[in-house]
């Protein structure tokens, strides 16, 4: 049995930007949940959830020995510092919207019995 | 002198800023508690430098003049403790900052060999070779702008001469940021150039060091599931390298933060491309290969580091002016506040549209609170929201009147508007192109004293 859950009851990440390009590291609480997250994580699924914000190519790089994938989102930040418009240029809140993102996991994932702990129950 | 016990086996260098403005205590707290022989300071973001050759071009100093006040707390904490410092402070002038930094030695009755590192400025190299730049896909000169900086991403090589020739202060203006660390590391482990692995140890224990806090807890904290014990006290890193290429990772002890295995993986990924190949002027660096030990708490030692050769073109920051962002705020509260902000936007968008030199304007309206930074709909039941309008202009008249247009909302707008802020200011912008190293010609020397 699986449920889906928000990615960040599962891993943390970091974003950084490079001119019009967004980095961003995912690094999962427990190593264990590698495997996991690197079915769930593929380049197009996180380029789906960032939709329209993300013009360009979405590149997945595994780093199994750091127990991390950093993603490189090309043309992801309406021109970033130099250019942009939005509040956040350089995109370093975009980690959070991430970690929005829902992935399966079992139902006997600690990030689900995590989750019953800090949310209402929603139907899926 | 602590360098003196640990001999040519191993450096302790500490991270001490992450931008300019970063905090100072934290600084002292390293140099005071870390045991570290030379302090790194990072300050010039990418804009940062063009900021400062405005400065210069109007008649100011070319480095950050407020670095004065700081280093006049810092400096004898500095003497003290036998602690070397190496910055990147000296921005569009090392050799003012450098006259400076001796005043203030002065001040404090310091005797302190201080060196410049320069030779960063290319403008006139890249006036002659006119580079493609990467964002325009165009040769610089088709912009038809005039440039206010163009400076090129040195290595460590002179930092590392002028460490081993004695310097206690070394002030730079551009160098790649981790180079602050790999001078220091070189000079002291008798590291050079053709050792590629020794070389990539040095720029990752520069690049760990470079964000400061971002290393040891900060940017970390997620209440309630990723904890960071007294945040409002993080110690900065210290990067302990040693002859057998290993890094330990630290922080003073009794500082709060946290070290571990999640915090040095954020921070080993940060801003970087592909993490096979990490560019650098020195060496590319692959942190693929890593191992990552909690060697104690609040440690982490890291082994396996690669390197590679580095690359033959160095990068140029090219910066000019980009025209002034106005950005003007207003909130609404209460009972419908969304349908009233969307009202105010709505009508914002109308006269600006009718207003000839400003309806090609591109201008962006965010409702703070339900869509400057998330993208689709929020379901939580709206309080407050904060509507913002921001363009980028090419006059202050232009300005004005779009600090008008959102300002009369107060009288002319929605029901219930206030807290009107006004931001107006002069922008710039960079670009990107590559030259060959063949064409750069850094130096450094001792500054007169």
């Amino acid at each position: 049995m699986a449920q889906r859950i928000e990615l960040f009851y599962v891993a943390h990440a970091r974003a950084g930007d490079k001119g019009n390009d967004q980095t961003m590291c995912v690094v999962p609480y427990r190593s264990e949940d590698y495997d996991l997250l690197a079915r769930a994580l593929t380049a197009d699924a996180v380029k789906s959830h960032f939709g329209s914000l993300v013009e360009g190519e979405v590149t997945r790089f595994d780093v199994p020995n750091l127990s991390a994938f950093n993603f490189v989102m090309r043309d992801a930040l309406q021109g970033g510092v130099n250019d942009s418009l939005a509040i956040d240029t350089h995109g370093k809140s975009r980690s959070s919207y991430l970690l929005s993102m829902l992935i399966d996991v079992p139902d006997d994932h600690p990030g689900a019995a995590r989750r019953s702990t800090v949310m209402p129950a929603r139907p899926h | 002198m602590n360098e003196h016990q640990r001999g040519n086996q191993s450096i302790r260098v500490g991270g001490g800023s992450a931008f300019f403005n970063d905090r100072l205590d934290a600084a002292v707290e390293l140099v005071e508690k870390g045991d570290i022989d030379v302090l790194m300071l990072e300050t010039l973001a990418e804009r940062t430098l063009t900021l400062l050759h405005v400065a210069k071009r109007n008649g100011g100093k070319g480095y950050w003049e407020q670095f004065a006040d700081r280093l006049d707390v810092l400096l004898p904490v500095l003497v003290r403790h036998k602690t070397r410092l190496v910055t990147n402070v000296g921005g569009a002038d090392p050799v003012a900052a450098a006259a400076m930094v001796a005043s203030i030695a002065r001040k404090h009755g310091a005797k302190l060999k201080i060196a410049t590192v320069t030779g960063d400025n290319v403008s006139h190299v890249v006036r002659e070779l006119d580079p493609v730049l990467l964002e325009t896909g165009q040769p610089l000169s088709r912009l038809g702008i005039s440039t206010v900086s163009t400076n090129v991403y040195l290595g460590a090589d002179e930092i590392a001469e002028a460490y081993a020739a004695g310097a206690d202060i070394i002030l730079t203006g551009r160098v790649t940021d981790s180079a602050l660390a790999l001078g220091p590391i070189m000079a002291t482990l008798g590291w050079k150039h053709d050792d590629l692995q020794a070389m990539a140890c040095g720029v990752l224990a520069g690049h760990l060091l470079e964000c400061g806090g971002q290393a040891t807890g900060g940017y970390f904290a997620e209440p309630g599931f990723k904890e960071v014990p007294d945040l409002d006290r993080i110690g900065f890193p210290i990067a302990q390298v040693f002859q057998d290429r290993s890094i330990r990772v630290s922080k003073p002890l009794g500082s709060g933060g946290r070290i571990d295995r999640h915090t040095i993986t954020e921070q080993i990924l940060y801003e970087m491309h592909d993490p096979g190949q990490y560019l650098t002027p020195d060496v590319t660096l692959d942190v693929t290969s890593l191992h990552l030990i909690e060697s104690a708490p609040d440690e982490v030692t890291i082994t396996g580091v690669v390197g590679k050769p580095a690359p033959e073109t160095l990068k140029v920051l090219i910066g000019v002016d980009s025209g002034i962002l106005a950005e003007i705020e207003i909130s609404y509260m209460g009972i419908n506040c969304e349908a009233r902000a969307r009202l105010a936007a709505d009508t914002v968008r109308k006269r600006v549209a009718r207003i000839p030199e400003m309806a090609s304007l591109e201008v962006r309206i965010d409702l703070i609170g339900i869509s400057s930074l998330w993208p689709g709909p929020v379901n939580d039941t709206c309080r407050e929201v904060r509507l913002r309008v921001a363009s980028r202009v090419p006059t202050r008249t232009i300005a004005d009147q779009l600090v008008t247009e959102v300002e009369s909302l107060y009288v002319n707008g929605p029901a219930g508007g206030g807290g009107v802020r006004i931001g107006v200011r002069p922008t710039n912008r960079t670009y990107t192109a590559f030259i060959p190293r063949s064409l750069t010609q850094p130096r450094w020397a001792f500054a007169e004293s």
